[in-house]
């Protein structure tokens, strides 16, 4: 349960823009864990879609590496970046364009398996693809659809067998439920965790949607303007924010509880813009808390107490 | 029935369907609820459930192919559905009733500045020259919350971002001292702090002007964040109005406790989380009956045969639903 | 349940499906009005081009040098040219040569503009600069000039006008399919394509051209009334079609001598052309309305 599976190792994404560099995924270190589901939080634009991307090579990293099972996938050619892929499947947000509209499910989910070779044979095919459909709560029924003729709900298990359909090891799942409605929701939850304990899978879970994090993660990954703030068990974490950020950020959360009410706005100000970061900490500048250092120097991740990792001056100065 | 004066808007019976290439939409059938003065109802349903039409529907702001059938929409003893398009435009819109989008960069005009637009509005409802109508628009942004208003109105809607977009709106509709806002998924597209501070805003406005707000949204958490009182809408219809207190502790209808379960956060495991089989139905045949009935796992045979018609179980407590009866002594 | 008579039937209603979506866009189209008349009005076209010798009632080729300029008559329903020649018949015979150049434009001009459009928005980079600035220098140029520039260097005749109008045509097609393309691209179907381990010829071939194929279905529609005029334009310029097979263009040339003593002339190959045009042009807007993926469902 603690190896590694996959490995990320100071990852850097920037991108150029008129306006200069924006350093979307900013030197993030992460380990995740064989069986787990690492959830992995942050507002718009703090890098997290980025940094999942750059993990499958979707859009090159600027520098860094990613060791999937001691292996360094950065440096991996074509060949055997395809055979990667096929160890890593990955889910999107929008249901409704994740599908080619111009493939029938049955065509959509033939293809991995014709391109890693994983079965023979029509019947075998066939059998295959129902089988995963299967899985996805979906029957034989569907294969003859069209992307447009299903629900989103359908359309995202679509999206989640076909990401299946390679065998991979770790599934990346970039908000895949939230172009959906909440009855339909927890459906997919429900059959993501079944499968992931019948396929002994791995799960990094992104969302904005920070209850829904608490409720399916075992771990924690907080990320703020491309860099990652705080990591640690999700109880914990929830229990004892130590980073000021998530501290805001848990406060920020509407609860569906009406005792419960956001009195003061627990964070001010907006996040700044990726292309000129602030200097020290990124977050220093909306910081209720911040120290001299905070602006001058920028902290990184530091281990704090069992599994727990924050980057933070001030944190790293109250559990002293 | 009995609280009729202090309702600022009272829809009863509203029906309202849409002409569509496949064939007749039925999108609202027989929506009744009621918005006390001064307070913040909300009004909740997933996609497609037609909670945003009926904000449009108020103001008189629908498509071509929709047409009304029946009901009506009383604000103020007057029937705004009898209302001509200039008598809406003239006398209800921006100055009665506001309106807030989920896009706020849709709603701004891109051409023209903050001042332009907020100045506009000014000028329409309460003109005080212009000096006194820039006076106006500052102390309207500062009232949002928004830090070095003087500055902000210099800029053009594109140089803000989304959280600041949506306060703009909010200041532009509270400028004209609307006596009801009506706010379409205000939130959905900003991030939980931004919306945590847009929140408070519209709060502690509410409360110092006494403003009405009808708050649409799908989600649950925000609604008990802001809300009073709650409609439940499921397939153009409102099977259930609640306090919100109520919604979260003892709800009745058998769709609005699936829907309650299914939010993280009032659950914290899945495993006690509420699923709802099937989907949402489509509007062109929507199910006899009570359209909830195919995806309900308490349904009767009468379910799917008539259509439930709302009981009120306590003073503010209606719900349409067959199996009410079964809880007896609620009543 | 998973026997191969159930896969039989599940390939047959697969086909049944695909039928059905062709059935779908024809009832779209149907609702809309305008394409109905173009519809027809380009099937008129086709059937008197099809069947232009036999509806014809004489020899388009036939001169009579004693009944010059005759005015409509029920024995030349649409009167006589300058050499005799029935109008009505040079006028059928010349809708063949009139579509035949329109199909072979824009087939020629439609292959090369979409396959330039489709690896310059797929590859990107230096290709899609190469390809974009060809595009660039070629519109620059007057088209009618550079075509007759074209045809004065290589000859006349059908197969050069239409490489003479496809070589600057194509441009057109480039451009709308690249940026068909790139927001193609920019759609997660793709990512998710490279995702399961499609090599990037796959992609091309699999996602991004279906998903492309409509646009260049309606850009045919739509530059078919263009390509018309331009040849008709040519041939009555004189670099076109030669004399004396019949073509609309340069009938409204012959006649253009005589338009007050015999209007009939350049006037009914006037009203051809507007006719095929307008046709084309209601007909393509339909088509764009209803292959369109956005109107497709609610």
């Amino acid at each position: 349960m603690t190896d590694p599976l996959l490995e990320i190792v100071d990852l850097k994404k920037y991108f150029n823009s008129p306006k200069g560099k924006v350093k979307a995924v900013d030197g993030v270190d992460l380990n995740i864990l064989k069986g787990e589901t690492l959830g992995l939080v942050g507002e718009s634009g703090c890098g997290k879609s980025t940094l999942v991307r750059a993990t499958l090579r979707l859009i090159e990293p600027t520098d860094g590496k990613v060791f999937l099972r001691g292996e360094n996938v950065l440096a991996f050619s074509r060949k055997r970046l395809v055979e990667a892929r096929g160890q890593m499947g990955m889910v999107f947000q929008d249901p409704h364009s994740s599908l080619n509209p111009r493939m029938t499910v049955a065509e959509i989910l033939r293809r991995p398996l014709k391109i890693h070779n994983l079965v023979q044979g029509k019947g075998q095919i066939y059998n295959r693809t129902v089988e995963l459909l299967e899985t996805m709560g979906l029957s034989a029924e569907h294969m003859i659809r069209y992307p447009h003729e299903l629900s989103g709900g359908q359309k995202q298990r679509v999206g989640v067998a076909r990401a299946l359909a390679v065998e991979p090891r770790i599934l990346l799942l970039d908000e895949p439920t939230s172009a959906l409605d909440v009855s339909v929701q927890t459906k997919i939850l429900k059959l993501l965790r079944n499968t992931m304990e019948r396929l002994d899978l791995t799960y990094v879970f992104i969302s904005h949607d920070i209850n829904l994090i608490r409720t399916i993660s075992d771990r924690i990954a907080v990320m703020y303007l491309g860099k990652i703030v705080e990591i640690g068990e999700v109880d914990e974490v929830f229990a004892d924010p130590l980073h000021p950020y998530t501290q805001g950020l848990f406060k920020s959360v509407p609860r569906p509880d009406p005792e419960h009410n956001i009195r003061k706005p627990p964070l001010t100000g907006e996040v700044p813009s990726p292309i000129d970061p602030p200097a020290g900490c990124n977050f220093a500048p909306r910081c209720p808390q911040k120290i001299q250092q905070c602006e001058k120097e920028e902290p990184n991740l530091k281990s704090m107490g069992k599994d727990r990792e924050v980057a933070c001056w001030v944190a790293t100065e109250k559990n002293v | 029935m009995k609280t009729k004066t202090k309702d600022i808007l009272r829809i009863r019976d509203l029906a309202l369907s849409f002409d569509t290439e496949e064939g007749e939409v039925e999108a609202l059938d027989g929506v009744a609820f009621s918005i006390k003065n001064s307070s913040v109802s909300g009004l909740i349903g997933e996609t497609g459930c037609g909670k945003s039409v009926t904000g449009l529907t108020i103001l008189g702001l629908l498509d071509e192919n929709a047409r009304i059938k029946r009901g009506e929409i009383i604000y103020k003893r007057e029937n705004l559905l009898t209302k001509k398009e200039e008598e809406l435009e003239r006398e209800i819109r921006g100055k009665e009733i506001a309106m807030i989008f989920q896009d706020p960069g849709s709603s701004l005009n891109p051409v023209f500045t903050v001042e332009n637009q907020i100045t506009e509005s000014i000028k329409m409802y309460r003109n005080a020259g212009a000096k006194g109508n820039k006076e106006i628009a500052i102390e309207q942004l500062e009232r949002v919350k928004l830090p070095d208003a003087a500055n902000l109105l210099k800029r053009y809607p594109h140089e803000l971002s989304g959280g600041m977009k949506q306060r703009v709106m909010i200041a532009m509709m509270l400028a004209c001292n609307p006596s009801l806002l009506i706010a379409d998924e205000p939130t959905t597209a900003l991030d939980v702090s931004i919306q945590a501070q847009f929140i408070n805003v519209l709060r502690e406005l509410q409360s110092d002007l006494g403003t009405s707000i009808l708050y649409i949204t799908h989600d649950l958490a925000v609604i008990s964040e802001i809300c009073n009182s709650v409609s439940v809408m499921y397939a153009g219809r409102i099977v259930e109005d609640l306090p919100v207190e109520t919604l979260f502790n003892d709800p009745i209808h058998p769709y609005t406790k699936k829907l309650v379960y299914s939010v993280p956060g009032v659950k914290t495991k899945l495993e006690d989380l509420e699923e709802i089989p099937g989907s949402v139905p489509r509007l062109i045949n929507p199910p006899a009956g009570c359209r909830f009935h195919p995806r309900c796992d308490k349904a009767k045979a009468i379910c799917s045969q008539e259509t439930p018609n709302p009981v009120s179980v306590e003073p503010d407590h209606c719900v349409a639903c067959h199996l009410i009866s079964d809880r007896g002594g609620k009543q | 349940m998973k026997t191969t008579g159930d896969k039989r039937e599940i390939d047959r209603e697969l086909r049944r499906q695909r039928t059905s979506q062709l059935y779908l866009i024809w009832l779209r189209l149907k609702r809309n009005k305008l394409a109905v008349i173009g519809l027809v009005f380009v099937l008129i076209m086709v059937f008197i081009a099809l069947f232009s010798p036999w509806i014809s009632p004489h020899n388009p080729y036939a001169t009579r040098p004693l009944r010059k300029r005759e005015a409509p008559s029920l024995e030349f329903p649409l009167g006589t040219d300058s050499l005799g020649r029935c109008v009505l018949s040079r006028l059928f015979s010349g809708s063949r040569i009139a579509l035949q150049i329109g199909i072979l434009i824009i087939l020629f001009e439609g292959s090369i503009g979409i396959f330039l459009g489709l690896i310059s928005g797929f590859f990107g980079g230096w290709v899609d600069e190469i390809v974009m600035r060809l595009v660039d220098i070629l519109r620059s140029f007057p088209v009618i000039v550079l075509a007759m520039a074209i045809a004065g260097i290589m000859g006349q005749g059908i197969y050069n006008v239409v490489i003479a109008l496809g070589i600057v045509g194509w441009t057109t097609y480039a451009r709308m399919i690249r940026s068909r393309i790139l927001s193609i691209k920019e759609e997660s179907y793709v990512e998710a394509a490279y995702c399961i381990g499609e090599p990037s010829y796959s992609v091309l071939l699999r996602y991004v051209l279906p998903n492309a194929l409509p646009t260049a279905i309606v850009m045919m529609a739509i530059m078919m009334p263009t390509a018309l005029i331009a040849s008709a334009t040519l041939s009555f310029l004189g670099v076109g079609v030669q004399p004396p097979t019949p073509s609309w263009g340069s009938m409204i040339s012959a006649g253009r001598d005589y338009l007050l003593e015999a209007p009939w002339i350049s006037s009914f190959a006037g009203l051809f052309i507007m006719f095929t045009v307008l046709g084309f042009n209601f007909l393509g807007d339909g088509l764009r309305d209803s292959l369109d993926p956005t109107t497709k469902q609610r």
